[in-house]
């Protein structure tokens, strides 16, 4: 009799830790899709960047902004409509706000920047995304590439510095130096088993940086060193011995980027370039100019359309060295939709 | 004094409640590990 007890009893408990268990990932999963939640966090986390109290990464429910452009935005985005697709570096992806665009707009937007992106890498990405996203499937003519640029773009990064290891984070797609970025070959299940943990582990990890993030401005520490620095002559100073961009780097990225403007032309998409906004500090680096120059020089021998807003921001436009804050985001994203808008006219069905 | 194994015996509920937290917190820090890093700030 008591067996027959023990034994139903260690049964229930052990339905039970399984039950939890599942409850628990189900549960965590359906909260990181749940549409209301991830609009009030995104609410409050627009509300402390309006209020200058911390940088907004526009990260959904991940942890950074790369998390739900490679989990969640490419694997659903429809290509066979066309649309205007931004690619670039981190000055890129927080130079827009995609978020404010019409509703009946957003599908034919994508912001694909992607940090620490040198030219090398941007090929690589779009070789991906054409070749195996069928990112043309609606033609050429359907399709506008807005490339922005910057000095940025002319530092080699290292493949495995995060390149690499950011596309291979959640299982889902492979990459290699020479090889560049593929899907991950895997079963259907499989796929939507790591889908679903990534977007269960960046709400998760998303939840416990706020925290930590909230904590530390709180005490009224900064996030990073370089946000405290606002003195003129303090940037200049920063920007001397922050940047480094040899000059075999430049005509690395810069031939690069020849390649990838012969690439794009071969498979007959349009194309434009567009310079985007630095600091004045950055101006006294010579080889800023030289990547400046030579990339005006590759635009105008094939013919591309570039816009210069190299300039467009004041310094207190500038959140850190790099990126816009609030004020400075609301002109980038509104010249930059302005370069997207005829593209889109033609693309996206009006109201 | 009652033992924790004497509280825990004459209240099996109380024990199953904890193992059901436990296995709760053990399966969101499982969820929450991935290979990519919980930066505090991203540089770039």
């Amino acid at each position: 009799m008591d067996t027959t007890r023990g034994t139903a009893t260690s049964t229930l408990v052990a339905l039970s830790l399984v039950a939890t268990v599942a409850a628990t990932a189900v549960a965590v999963d359906l909260l990181s899709r749940f549409r209301p939640l991830a609009d009030r966090i995104q609410a409050r986390d627009l509300a402390r960047f309006v209020r200058g109290e911390e940088f907004f990464p526009n990260r959904g429910n991940f942890i950074e902004f790369e998390d739900r452009l490679l989990v969640d935005e490419i694997p659903n985005a429809d290509y066979s409509h066309g649309g205007v697709y931004f690619f670039g570096a981190s000055d890129l992806k927080w130079a827009l706000a995609t978020w404010e665009l019409p509703a009946e707009e957003q599908p034919f937007v994508g912001n694909y920047g992607v940090g620490a992106l040198s030219h090398v890498f941007e090929l690589q990405f779009l070789r991906f995304l054409i070749e195996d996203e069928h990112l043309l499937e609606a033609g050429g003519d359907k399709t506008r590439i807005i490339l922005g640029v910057s000095w940025s773009n002319a530092v080699s990064w290292a493949p495995e510095a995060y390149f690499g290891p950011l596309w291979r984070r959640h299982g889902l797609y492979t990459y290699t130096a020479d090889g560049g970025i593929h899907q991950a070959s895997q079963s259907r299940f499989g796929r939507w088993l790591r889908t679903e943990r990534a977007h269960c582990s960046g709400f998760i990890g998303g939840g416990f940086n706020r925290l930590a993030r909230g904590l530390m401005t709180g005490l009224g520490l900064p996030l990073e060193a370089a946000d405290a620095i606002k003195d003129p002559a303090e940037i200049s100073a920063w920007v001397r011995t922050h940047t480094h961009l040899p000059e075999a780097s430049v005509e690395k990225q810069v031939r690069a980027f020849d390649d990838l403007l012969a690439y794009l032309q071969a498979q007959g998409v349009g194309v434009t370039v567009v310079f985007l906004p630095h600091r004045r500090a950055f101006d006294e680096l010579p080889l800023v100019g030289v990547y400046h120059d030579e990339v005006t020089r590759i635009c105008r021998a094939r013919s591309v359309e570039t816009v210069d807003l190299t300039h467009a921001l004041s310094e207190d436009e500038f959140w850190d060295m790099g990126h816009p804050n609030y004020r400075g985001l609301q002109k980038t994203n509104a010249a930059l939709m302005q370069v997207a808008a005829p593209h889109l006219a033609r693309i996206a069905p009006r109201p | 004094m009652v033992s924790p194994d004497d509280f825990l015996r004459r209240h099996p509920r109380v024990l199953l409640l904890a193992v059901i937290a436990l296995a709760c917190v053990a399966t969101i820090l499982l969820l929450s590990t991935s290979t990519g890093p919980v930066v505090l700030y991203q540089r770039f």
